[in-house]
Parts: structure tokens; sequence; C-alpha cells
């Protein structure tokens, strides 16, 4: 069983230090990736989202306080390896894209420059033969003309065509994990559309496995085979995905479910969740959802509820999961 | 593939409208060179007014207060002070055109080549100067940004503020006497060989390049705290090409600005670094002109400065637009 | 029902940049469309679209190059600077960004009663109004000597929401409200605009990229494509008989979360 999977975190919790305060963003998660899996990281605005996908590429910022845990990628523990050894790794085996390419991309360097340094450092590619593998890359991403493409700098293109770039340059030495945080967010609905086409695509033609960060339950819906949920520096549920949009179990999930707006929905109010996301740094104590929760009881506000599997592959974190909400809400 | 094109989603291959567009190289070229252009036709009026501003006839000033009237008016007659300005403004702009800046009062030599003459010793002067100062900006700015508040940093930090609270006359006389008296290495003075240009660049360059290097460290440290950074990393890319090709590349943009001003300065001359190295440079022949009211020196001293700078600027507007694609937007 | 706005045949033409040759940019393009009393005019439309340009254009917080706007029977083109601080009172416009629509110095009293003092209230009455303001948006009245940094998104909205409320308008042009909010935030500000809506018979001019929240709040729905207003009518038949290509294509959306379309494939238990 070992080998089939391609990236297991274990317990990781990462903890910074700023202003003297210690800021616990990510909180001892488990998270696993099959090869060619499409995995979705689902979370608000500092659930630890990208800070898990940053210690993956251990990328983090130097004012890091506490490592814990351990990162296995093919059976290696990314945490412990050398810095020469994990440089090899990436844009090699993980690469990454993220949400605003036009801030990713040196304003100042060709696209074809910038799309070629991976491909010649890691694969020791001539010029010639590397300008050659970058016209290819950017036929396959959608990216016509490829030689003038190439010529072109990073303000010279439109939104999409940027975050094609990117993708080019994240696929260049064919890895086996692309992190994608929000890479769609800032796009237009039509772009949005192609951009993940382009991914599920070639996630399907390379069996590329995708660690998907976003918000945005949609794309979620349409693209993921898994997802998982974080809440405050944890992964409160797990699941497949239709498991997860029939039977989600955990209460902040159904409500988050629950709070979308539709056309189905005109004239009925909607269901909101009580309360804000907390602030990392002043998390409460128990499961940190238990305050914005209808079903939270004493139990819930001393204790942390572990993730334990409830049936195969759907794990939640909740002392009630599935109890309904009834008249509390 | 499941995916269904639209014809209304827009193509793959649409690129936003015109402004994100280059523009040829050419046309900013010739963009810049009619605004050179205009500058120069300006400088001349700018320093003719500016010397007439000058109470008193310059004859008169020239000559000294209580000269006998018959001298002053031989003056006025040789620098054409004896027609009203705008007669004389006539004449002045013409023999420009002819490239005649006047003769000198002292030695009777055309101005312009007194002027030739000393250029070249002032350019060599200023491009190592210049090149000191790089030297010495650039390894320690980015130094100072890469190990930010570490030792390194602080002595880079100090260096700098000493450079600059130095004045370069200064340290060129400490120069002075430590490698051309004490233990002459260098000589002391002239300017017939490279070797003279030695102690005079590294007084420049050092005063020059503490300056530079506190804006490569600023803008070294803004560049690395950029996303794309994050981006060369996770290519893998071994830490001395992320600083070097990627962020050192940004951060040279600004210094690329201040330095072209600085260095189009240090063309004006050293004007006391020259008088203490007795460099026969541009900036003594104005001094000197000052000293003897050598008019129509100080005029096409002046005159020549000014153009000079403004043909650097644009020498090192160009420069920069090629550098910075941004530039080049409409 | 009455007609509280009427936009006729707006233009907006951007002058473009440039010395010796411009570029104009049309950015509105000939838009027509009447608000009634008590409705909510979802405008849906992507980035570039005109969104941000038309709500400005409404309120002449930017001048609309061609066309006109009429408040009631006002026509504002016609109204003289000096009677324009009166009449914004009436028409409020909400930002996208609540970070930078507070000013980060002023605590929430002083930010509210700024306004109020312009009004003419006196001491009482203002803290009287805050206090019932606050609490009609959720905000604790014991909050009210804190600054904008001691709140989260959602709240600085709900306190820029009151601020607005407070001028006693007829209608609030709501700009991408909640885009900046997390998701389990949005819903609760999308309740609190329908409770007030109701309580003071306020109308709204929803402006948002998100059909699927346009789709659930509008009476109307305007979709501007391109600085222009491709389709305009009730909410329930855009929605069931769009009859522009482009909204029958925004409507199609595989990536909206209700959307019918099945998704690409499913992975079974088995398979994890």
């Amino acid at each position: 069983m070992g080998s089939e999977v391609l990236l297991e975190i274990k317990d990781l919790a990462v903890e910074f230090t700023a202003h003297q305060r210690k800021i616990p963003a990510v909180r001892g998660i488990d998270l696993t990736i099959l090869p060619g899996q499409f995995h979705a990281l689902v979370g608000e605005s500092g659930a630890g989202k990208t800070v898990t996908s940053l210690s993956i590429l251990r990328l983090l910022p130097p004012n890091v306080s506490n490592l814990r845990g351990s990162i296995k990628f093919n059976d290696h523990d990314l945490l412990q390896l050398s810095e020469e050894v994990m440089r090899n790794l990436r844009g090699r085996e993980i690469s990454m894209i993220f949400q605003e390419p036009a801030k990713y991309l040196n304003p100042s360097l060709k696209a074809g420059v910038q799309v070629m340094e991976a491909i010649r450092y890691h694969m020791g590619y001539s010029e010639k033969a590397a300008r050659e593998r970058v016209c290819e890359l950017f036929e396959k991403v959608g990216l016509s003309d490829p030689e003038l493409a190439m010529d072109r700098y990073p303000h010279e293109f439109s939104g999409g065509m940027k975050q094609r770039v990117m993708i080019a340059m994240a696929i260049s030495c064919n890895p086996s994990l692309l992190i994608a945080d929000e890479p769609t967010t800032s796009l237009d609905v039509g772009v949005q559309r192609q951009i993940i086409h382009l991914l599920l695509d070639l996630q399907r033609s390379s069996n590329m496995a995708i660690l998907y960060i976003t918000h945005d339950l949609g794309i979620v819906r349409y693209a993921a085979d898994v997802i998982s949920i974080m809440y405050a520096g944890k992964i409160i549920e797990s699941a497949p995905k239709d498991v997860l949009f029939s039977s989600p179990l955990h209460p902040y999930t159904r409500l988050l479910l629950a709070s979308i707006p539709s056309r189905e929905k005109r004239g009925t109010r909607l269901q909101g969740i009580p309360g804000t996301v907390p602030n990392p740094e002043d998390l409460p104590p128990g499961c940190a959802f238990h305050p914005r929760c209808p079903l939270a009881q004493q139990k819930c506000k001393e204790n942390v509820p572990p993730l334990v599997r409830i049936e195969a592959g759907h794990r939640c974190a909740c002392f009630f999961p599935g109890k309904e909400f009834g008249s509390l809400l | 593939m499941a995916s269904v094109p639209s014809p209304l989603e827009p193509g793959p291959n649409t690129i936003s409208g015109q402004k994100g567009l280059r523009i040829p190289f050419f046309i900013l070229l010739v963009r810049k060179s009619v605004r050179l252009l205009l500058t120069m036709l300006l400088i001349p009026t700018v320093v003719f007014f500016v010397l007439r501003v000058i109470p008193g006839d310059p004859a008169l000033v020239v000559a000294g207060f209580d000269a006998p009237p018959e001298v002053v008016e031989d003056l006025k007659v040789k620098l054409g002070t004896n027609h009203p300005p705008l007669i004389q403004y006539e004449e002045w702009i013409l023999s420009l055109a002819q490239l005649d800046f006047g003769t000198s009062l002292i030695s009777n030599e055309p101005v312009l080549k007194l002027i030739l003459e000393r250029f070249p010793l002032t350019l060599s002067l200023a491009v190592a100067g210049m090149l000191c100062a790089l030297l010495i900006a650039i390894p320690l700015g980015v130094m100072s940004a890469v190990r930010r508040w570490t030792l390194w940093d602080y002595g880079g930090m100090v260096f700098s503020q000493i450079g600059i609270s130095l004045p370069s006359f200064w340290l060129g006389i400490i120069l002075l006497l430590i490698f051309a008296v004490k233990y002459p290495i260098f000589p002391l003075f002239g300017g017939d060989s490279p070797w003279h240009l030695v102690l005079p660049s590294i007084a420049l360059g050092i005063n020059r390049g503490a300056v530079l290097l506190r804006l490569v460290r600023t803008a070294m440290i803004e560049e690395l705290g950029k996303e794309y950074i994050i981006t060369a990393r996770s290519k893998g890319l071994p830490e001395l090409a992320v600083r070097y090709r990627h962020a050192l590349r940004n951060a040279l943009l600004p210094v690329l600005t201040i330095a072209g001003i600085q260095f189009g300065y240090m063309l004006g001359g050293a004007i006391v670094l020259e008088q203490i190295f007795s460099l026969p440079g541009l900036g003594r022949l104005i001094l000197s002109a000052v000293f003897q009211r050598d008019f129509p020196v100080i005029q096409g001293g002046t005159l020549f400065i000014a153009a000079v700078f403004s043909l650097v600027n644009f020498l090192v507007d160009l420069l920069y637009s090629l550098v910075n694609p941004r530039i080049r937007v409409g | 029902m009455k007609s509280i706005l009427r936009v006729e045949n707006l233009t907006k033409i951007f002058p473009g940049s440039g010395i010796i040759k411009r570029y104009p940019v049309k950015a509105l393009d000939n838009i027509s469309f009447s608000v009634e009393e008590g409705e909510i005019f979802g405008l849906v439309g992507e980035s570039g679209s005109g969104k941000t340009t038309l709500a400005r254009c409404i309120l002449f917080l930017d001048p609309p190059t061609a066309g006109k706007v009429y408040y009631g029977n006002l026509c504002l083109n016609t109204v003289p600077w000096y009677q324009w601080k009166k009449l914004r009172s009436r028409m409020q416009i909400i930002f996208q960004d609540p970070n930078s629509a507070l000013n980060p110095r002023l605590s929430v009293r002083r930010s509210l009663e700024e306004g109020l003092i312009n009004l003419g209230y006196s001491k009482k009455q203002r803290n009287d109004t805050i206090r019932k303001l606050l609490d009609q948006v959720g905000i604790p009245y014991n909050q009210v000597d804190r600054y904008p940094h001691e709140f989260s998104g959602g709240q600085k909205q709900r306190i820029i929401i009151a601020r607005a409320l407070s001028m006693n308008p007829k209608f609030i042009v709501l700009d991408e409200p909640v885009s900046n909010l997390d998701v389990s935030i949005q819903a609760g500000i999308i309740n609190l605009l329908m409770d007030l809506k109701k309580e003071f018979n306020l109308t709204y001019i929803f402006i948002s990229h998100d059909l699927d929240l346009i789709a659930y709040l509008s009476t109307k729905i305007g979709v501007l494509k391109g600085g222009q207003l491709v389709e305009v009518g009730k909410a329930e038949e855009v929605l069931s008989h769009p009859l522009h290509p482009y909204t029958r294509f925004l409507l199609e959306n595989p990536l909206s979360f209700h959307s019918k379309i099945q998704p690409l494939k499913t992975y079974t238990k088995e398979t994890v």
C-alpha cells in the first residue's frame, strides 16, 4: 500500500512568531494524496491552507518558530531532506501555481525565459532544446503562437494568459504533484472554466496529482475527487466529493454548504453562520468552531475533537457528527 | 475532455487589447530624441539669461570696478555687450549654431577647444568613479539585503554611513597622503596616465557608492519580499539565481535612475577633487575661469555641462526602457 | 410602482492617456434602465464590464459623458453643486473593500457621528441614533469606541452599512459588498441587507460578478458586458428565459455550486 500514496502529511503543525506573539497557523493536520488525484483543500482566510502548501515545498517565511510532524513524499520525509535535495524536488517533482499570476511572474523577464529556467536547471537542456520544450508546453496550455508568446513580458498577457504561462512553468518538468493555490480566484467565469479544464486535462494525461486550494465550493463540486475542509488550522472533515456533498457530517461543512445563495433559494432566508472566523492568534479553547456551532456543548468547549474515521474514506472532527440541528438554528 | 467551448468564451489567444502591447523601441527613440532636441534648444537660452541676471555689465565685472573706462569699452566690444540684450542673444544663438562658443579672454583660444581638451579626462574620471561606486554598492548592497540584521548588514550600513558623511575631498586628501606620499604607489598629481585616475576615482566612488549602497539594499529587500521570488524558489532555482537573476534585475531599476543622475553631475567635473589631485579637467577649467573672470569660458563651460547632462539623462532614459519593459507601454 | 431612479442613454468615455495621440475608452455605452421603489436591481458583469463605473456615474461621483439620470422626477444632470451635499445623503454607496472605506484613525463612534453632525443632530440624538444603528447591524454598542482595525472584515462591512443607514437614504448602491468577505460571513451580511431593506423600505442597486447571488436576491436583473447592458428584465424572466447568449452563458456556468451540469467525474469510496 505504501508506494501507492504520493503525499502523506502526518500531524503537521506550523507556528509563526510575529511581534513576540505566537501564531499557530496549522495545528496538526493529516492529509493523504494518491497519485493522479485531484484533492481540494477548502477553507476560509486564515484557515491555514496556504501555509500547508508552502510547508510541502518548504518555502515558509523565515519567522517559523515551530514546525512539527512529517510530510512524506514517495516515502521520503520532506521536512528531513537537505536543502539541496529539496531544491531538486521543487519544480521537478512538486510545483506550484498561485492566485495572482501577475504578481507571481517576474515582471522584467520574458515569459519564455521564466518557463525555461526550471527545464534548463533540472533537466540540463541546452538553450535550443529548452526553447523547443517551451514551445511544446505553450501549445499544451493553449497559448497559440508560442514563438511570439515566449518573447513577451508578463504584462503583455491578459490575466488568464498569465495563468497559462504559470501553468506551463509548473508542469515543465512533469511533476507528480501540482499545488494550485486559488489559481482562478481573480479570473472571470469563462477564463476560470478554461483554466480548470486545462488543469483537469493535464491531470489525466500525465497522471499528475493536484492539491487545489480554494474557498470556492463551486469549483470543488465540479472538479475535485477528494475534499478536505480546513477550519482554524485543522482539517475538520475529509471525504470523497460525492460523499461529502451528499452527507456532510461536520456542522461547519453543513452550514457552509447551506449558506451558498442560489436562484432556488429566492424568497427564503439564507442560512448564515453566526460569529466571525477566529483569529489564529486568539483561538477559542476546545473545538475552534464551538462559539459558532449550534450543536456546541460543554464537552466541545473543553476538548479538541480528533479527526476520526466515520466510514471508509470519510473522516470528521466533531463530537456530534451528523447530529440534526433541529430547532437549534 | 468534456470541455465544451462556448462561442462566447474568450478564445485562448486573446491578448488584452491594445493597452498591454509594447511600443517599438524605434518609436520610443524618436519620441525621446525630440524631447532631447527641445531641451538642447532651451539650454542656451536659459544659460544666456541666467548670466545676464547678474547685475551690472559683465564687462565691468570682468575688468574690475576700478578699471579705466576705455578698457571696459574695449571689453564690451569683445564680449559683445555693447549691443542690447536681444541682439546679443541672437548673436549668441547664431554663433552657437556654428559651434562657436566664443574665445577665452585669457588665452585667446576658442572656448570649445579648451573644453574639448579637458573633457576626456573628466569623462574618464566620471566613468571610473561610477564603476568604482557600482562595484562597491551592488555586492555590498545585495549582501546587506540578503543577510539583513546580521553583522554583515550592520557592517555595510556603517560603511555606507561613513562614506556618505565623509566629503570626497577629505577622502582624496587622505588617500593622497597614504598612497602617494607615505607609500608612493600612485602619482601625486597630474593627469596624463590612467594611474593618475586611480586615487580620485576611489575617493569619488566611495562617496557615491555609499549612497547607492543604501539604495541597492532597500530595493533588494523590497524585491526579495515580492511574490515572484516564491515562484522562482518553487521552481527549485539555486539561491544565487534567485537573488541575482530575479531580484537584482528588478532592484537595479531605481538604482539605475539615481546612478544616471549622479553620473551626469560627475561629468560636470568633480571640481574640488580635480583641484586636490591637480587634474586638468573640466571642473578646474571652469573654476579658474571664475577666478580669472573669463566670461566666455564660464558661459561656454556651463552650456557644455548642461548639454552633456541632458544627453546623459537621455541615454539613461533609453537604457531604462530597455531594461524595464513596463515603461514601454502606451 | 413609482420609479425612483431612471437612467437614460448613459454613456461614459474616458479620454485615455498620451500626449500626441489618445485612445478614448468607452466604458459605458448607451445604458438605459429604471429602478422602482422597493426593488433590488441586480447588476451582473465580469471584471472590466463597467459595473463600478456605472455605479459611480449614477451617483455623479463621476459625471457621465452623455445621458441623463433621474432621481424620482429630479434630473440629476441639472442639480447645482451646492445642492449635492443634501442629495448625496439620500443615495448611499457601499464598496467592495471594507478596509479602505473606514478611516483607520476614527473610532466607530466618530465615523458614524460625522454624518449625523452634518444633519444637525444634537449630542443626545446622535448617541441614541448610533446605539440604534449598531444594534440594527449587529455590532454590540460597547464596542463603539473601538477603531476599525479591531474589527473583522464582516464587522467592518456592518459598520459601513450602519454609516450608510445613518443618512436615511432612499436607495443604496452596493458594489460587490460581500466579495471581499469569507464565505461563512457573506450570508449574514446578505441577510442583514435584506432585513434592513424591509424595515426601511430601501431600494438597492446590487452589483456583483456572482450570478448565483444576483439570482438569489434581485427583483430585476441587468447583465452588463463590455460596457453594454445586454439584457435587462424581471428577475424570474431573465433567469428562466434568458434572451441574450451571454446571459445564457453565465447561467450555464458549470463552476457554479448549484449548476445542473454534472461534474466531470466522481470517485467512489472504494478508490480512496
